[in-house]
């Protein structure tokens, strides 16, 4: 069977393209549907990615975290999309014209979408150059390229956002990418265990920062200030 | 076994704190009980391993003495929260206040797997949940924007991947010895992972954030409690291997991390009106002791570090605690109790005799004084700067006269509470006048490390 390397190769640029596009369309777009969606399709891809380096049983354990993990994240989402819709209808007995906008496209990034998608592309082309010209721990290429990737985008995802959900979600990607590395270069399975249950935590205080706000404090007072 | 029992008393108070957080007196009592069983299990517990998953869970003297003072402190941090207590409250806010001592609890228990582990990566995990853990006390300013706390989960994160890193080069390195820059960058991933979760300057830029966002007894834990485990961590590796600290930079790392947090620390205390920030700011000097006292490699400078960490914990819970009662109680007696508590956890930090911070900063002075004479200047400056901030804190306190007028209720808490400051202040005294009682016994136990001289 001298077609099964080839195959695979296809298998492999299917994988590192679906995760290219998976954590760029969380940068790049700010309905958080779609976000949480292309989060999703990361989780299974990785999973695949995961299933040629360990067990694959043990590789589908990323899926279901990552499932469990946008679960929390979507009910958090949709609850506060349900307040300010409410918020949105109070002020005038009906919603604004561009309460669509308001509600699924509000102001998500520091910056605006030509900034994020050249930041994309000089990410992607770094990370590219640093796969192939060198090597980590014997890593292969693909395997190194995907956690990069996924880490390099989670950073930025998190740098150049201004809502926590948003932030978690770059956090969410860079864990996954981690995720990579880590089974490349240590074989401990209890470690890579925890490492998806991990996730589970961090998108529970994820959702809790997203959703408790202080009281407000007097105009004199500085944040944080109490006397 | 017994560390299986203190994880599950740990959360087994958290969980009774938290539903008993309505009634103050019960909280207080639930901590008290919670600390009596905690101790009573440490004291029985036997040194001998436990298995754990492949890994040992080990009891040893330097583990037991770092248990006594996360517990302590954690629990005595936990005495405090009634003092919050605001019986009309009952928002979101309200309730993470008055169920803090439930997330001291629940934080302390992975941090006690984290400190008897054997094993650095897993250790690591357990301390980044217990880090983790704490943030569910944050609450941010506006509603789904990103604050101090979000940053600090990012940041914990990269933190922790870089340790893991760390772990893997530091495997690697006996293999290919001749290799030296494996040596340096796992002494980079090291550094850069710790320094980023202890908020060793200059990558503390995230500590004055999170502590607008989380109350001060939530900050005095952070710092206290969970950030040393850090410092046991790095300890421990840099005993495991003698090339760590001789074929790499990192003992310079940390002279020098050690030697921008103290001044930079006490310089941002100086400025603060903010208690968290204020709390978090004054810790620092304490962290950069530490870390100057690892560096030197000797075991005077080991017996500094430990006591620099002690005196952290035991000074930041008297601040926070002072806090507590200046913030809550406006009745004259409690207000000069907080002012006390403020003033001594104060000096304390800044390394004032005859506090325990006194004898930490001497051991280190002593370690420095032959080679790096303007850095004992630096540091002797900073102090001043210190001492001036805790002064300018808590003049006010004592030099106002306003009564407020008493309702009649009888408030049974800040008595509690006062005699958990006494303790404290009898701890960071005798403490600082008979250093030796303590540093003695850790230097027999911990002073084989290899890379001391």
């Amino acid at each position: 069977m001298p077609f099964l390397p080839d195959l695979n190769f296809f298998f492999q640029l299917d994988l590192l393209v679906g995760l290219v596009v998976a954590a760029a369309l969380i940068l790049l777009v700010a309905d958080w549907r779609i976000a949480l969606y292309a989060l999703t399709a990361q989780y299974v891809l990785t999973g695949l990615l995961l299933s040629q380096m360990i067990l694959p049983s043990a590789a589908m354990l990323r899926v279901f975290s990552g499932a469990l993990a946008t679960a929390i994240l979507y009910i958090t989402l949709r609850h506060l999309t349900e307040e300010r819709r409410a918020a949105l209808i109070q002020q005038d007995g009906l919603p604004p014209v561009d309460w669509i906008e308001q509600l699924y496209r509000s102001e998500v990034f520091v910056v605006g979408f030509p900034f994020r998608f050249l930041a994309v592309l000089l990410v992607a082309v770094g990370i590219i150059g640093v796969a192939s010209s060198m090597t980590f721990l014997g890593l292969s290429a693909h395997v190194l390229f995907s956690g990069l990737w996924l880490i390099a985008a989670g950073i930025l995802v998190a740098i150049m956002s201004r809502e926590v959900v948003r932030l978690g979600l770059g956090i969410m990607l860079f864990t996954s990418g981690f995720c990579i590395l880590q089974s490349g270069i240590e074989p401990s399975l209890f470690l890579y265990g925890l490492l998806n249950i991990s996730d589970l935590l961090l998108a529970v205080v994820i959702s809790h920062l997203a959703s408790v706000t202080s009281e407000q404090v007097g105009p004199t007072h500085r944040r944080g200030e109490m006397s | 076994m017994s560390i299986a029992l203190l994880v599950v008393v740990c959360l087994g108070t958290g969980i009774a704190i938290r539903l008993l957080r309505r009634l103050p007196r019960l909280v207080f009592a639930t901590s008290l009980i919670g600390a009596a069983l905690l101790g009573a299990i440490l004291v029985t517990a036997p040194s001998t391993p436990t298995d754990f998953f492949g890994r040992a869970l080990m009891l040893d003297t330097g583990a037991r003495a770092f248990l006594w003072l996360a517990m302590g402190i954690a629990v005595a941090l936990a005495f405090f929260v009634p003092l919050m207590f605001e019986p009309a409250a009952d928002s979101p806010i309200a309730i993470i206040v008055h169920s803090q001592g439930a997330f001291f609890f629940w934080g302390l228990a992975p941090i006690v797997v984290a400190i008897v582990l054997d094993s650095f990566p897993l250790a690591v995990f357990f301390w980044a949940i217990g880090l983790i853990v704490l943030l569910l006390m944050a609450t941010p300013h506006r509603e789904g924007r990103i604050g101090g706390a979000a940053q600090f989960l990012m940041l914990t994160v990269v933190a922790v991947a870089c340790l893991f890193l760390s772990n893997r080069l530091f495997d690697l390195y006996p293999l290919t010895p001749e290799n030296l820059d494996l040596a340096n960058n796992t002494a980079i991933f090291l550094s850069l992972g710790l320094g980023l979760v202890l908020a060793v300057v200059p990558l503390h830029i995230w500590l004055g954030p999170l502590s607008d966002e989380m109350p001060p007894l939530g900050v005095a834990f952070l710092v206290g409690v969970a950030q040393p485990v850090g410092l046991w961590l790095l300890f421990q590796r840099m005993g495991d291997a003698l090339w760590l600290t001789d074929k790499s930079p990192l003992l310079a790392v940390l002279l020098f991390g050690g030697a921008l947090t103290v001044p930079m620390g006490a310089l941002l205390a100086v400025s603060e009106q903010r208690d968290g920030r204020f709390i978090a700011y004054l810790s620092l000097p304490s962290l950069g002791y530490a870390l100057i006292g690892l560096s030197l490699g000797t075991r005077i400078g080991l017996a500094s570090a430990l006591l620099a960490l002690l005196n952290r914990a035991v000074g930041v819970a008297l601040v926070a605690g002072g806090f507590a009662f200046v913030r809550h109680h406006l009745e004259r007696r409690w207000q000069l109790v907080g002012g006390v508590a403020i003033l001594a956890g104060g000096l304390s930090l800044a390394e004032i005799a005859p506090a325990l911070g006194f004898a930490a900063g001497w051991s280190v002075y002593r370690g420095l004084a032959g080679s790096n004479l303007p850095l004992v200047a630096l540091l002797l400056a900073s102090n001043a700067a210190a001492v001036f901030a805790t002064l300018r804190t808590v003049w006010p306190l004592f030099s106002k006269q306003t009564e407020v007028v008493e309702t009649g209720e009888v408030k049974v808490v800040p008595y509690f509470c006062a005699v958990v400051v006494a303790v404290l202040l009898v701890v960071v005294v005798v403490a600082g006048v008979f250093p030796q009682v303590i540093a003695d016994p850790l230097i027999a136990a911990l002073g084989t490390a290899s890379y001391l001289k």
